[in-house]
């Protein structure tokens, strides 16, 4: 079942007031949007209960996300202003980007070498939100600056601007540890 | 993406080592268990009817004008109302004033002209006028005695305007 299908499929469930539309939306979305809230919260605690706030905002909005023209980049968008009010909620952003360890998984074998992944972890999270976004989309769920765009309602010119000036800046972070 | 800030290529490498968490499956199970019991008891049915908001905005805006120009009006009367007249004439000059008649005056001879129209300030106003003159001792005109033909001053003998003493209200 190609995207298209299973956003129609989703729509149409919503709309008949079927709650199984709830568990295909995890089953095709939840790991994306997970990224990208982890990516903008930068921690796993508040990107889960992000997570469940936004499907629990499905449930109240789902007449308006039965009716939405694309899905996926409304799923993303009303993660994102749920990510952002938490954010200014917890007024907890910065110690976050400083003390971060739990959004990424770390693959190394040597302290040294952990060491590294571990500053380039740090790093990351001090970029700009808009600028890791779509560092972590490019890099940890592969995609494309098309699909990024389209995912983040961009011009894919804005991805790819946002993805070099954060590449910059983390070369910056880098070789400033 | 080449190597365009230099050691992009390292960084590249670095970020792949690491990996996004996952959401696990008790966070599938709880985020589901939430979301379906608040599907049983939340309503869908819109509170607010579609046309309803435009048409709030739009009396909002109608209400907000309203009250902004009756502001503007109360503020404007409270702002001028010291130069308004009280519409009550008290009393009217017998002959028009006329500027003509300042400039037939003898810029050598001392004269007060008074073309005032009698209200109570302007009849103040020329009390102390007169009080004045007598105190300077000059003598009093009225634009009735002024005659057309005053006698045009000599050349030598003009004063400037400073110098002169007029006293026109």
């Amino acid at each position: 079942m190609d995207e298209e299908t299973a956003d129609n499929e989703i729509r149409a469930r919503l709309a008949a007031g079927d709650s199984s539309a709830l568990e295909m939306i995890w089953d095709l979305y939840a790991s994306d949007l997970f990224g990208y809230l982890l990516a903008i919260l930068c921690s796993r605690h508040d990107a889960e209960d992000t997570l469940q706030d936004v499907l629990l905002e499905i449930v109240k909005k789902r007449q308006s996300v039965a009716k939405a023209r694309r899905l996926k980049p409304y799923l993303f968008r009303l993660a994102r202003n749920l990510a952002i009010n938490r954010a200014k909620r917890s007024r907890r952003m910065q110690e976050q980007v400083k003390e971060m360890s739990d959004w990424l998984v770390l693959d190394c074998s040597e302290k040294q070498e952990c060491d590294r992944v571990q500053q380039l972890a740090s790093a990351l999270a001090e970029l700009p939100s808009k600028q890791r976004v779509v560092i972590v989309l490019k890099f940890f769920q592969n995609k494309t600056f098309r699909e990024i765009a389209a995912t983040l309602s961009i011009s894919e010119n804005t991805a790819g601007s946002r993805y070099r000036y954060g590449m910059a800046r983390l070369s910056s972070l880098m070789r400033g540890i | 993406m080449s190597d365009q800030f230099g050691n992009d290529d390292q960084i590249i490498d670095e970020i792949r080592r690491c990996q996004l968490a996952t959401p696990s499956a008790h966070l599938r199970k709880r985020a589901l268990n939430a979301a379906i019991d608040a599907w049983a008891t939340t309503d869908t049915t819109p509170t607010v009817v579609p046309w309803a908001l435009p048409t709030l905005r739009l009396a909002t805006c109608f209400a907000v004008t309203v009250l902004i120009v009756c502001f503007a009006n109360i503020a404007s009367e409270h702002s001028v109302a010291r130069w308004q007249s009280s519409g009550q004439v008290l009393g009217r000059t017998l002959s028009t004033a006329s500027l003509d008649l300042v400039s037939q005056v003898s810029p050598g001879r001392p004269r007060l002209v008074a073309v005032v129209p009698v209200t109570i300030s302007s009849q103040k106003i020329l009390n102390h006028m007169r009080r004045l003159s007598e105190l300077l001792n000059i003598p009093e005109t009225s634009p009735a005695d002024i005659s057309p033909q005053a006698p045009t001053p000599k050349p030598g003998s003009t004063r400037s305007r400073k110098s002169s003493r007029y006293f026109i209200c």
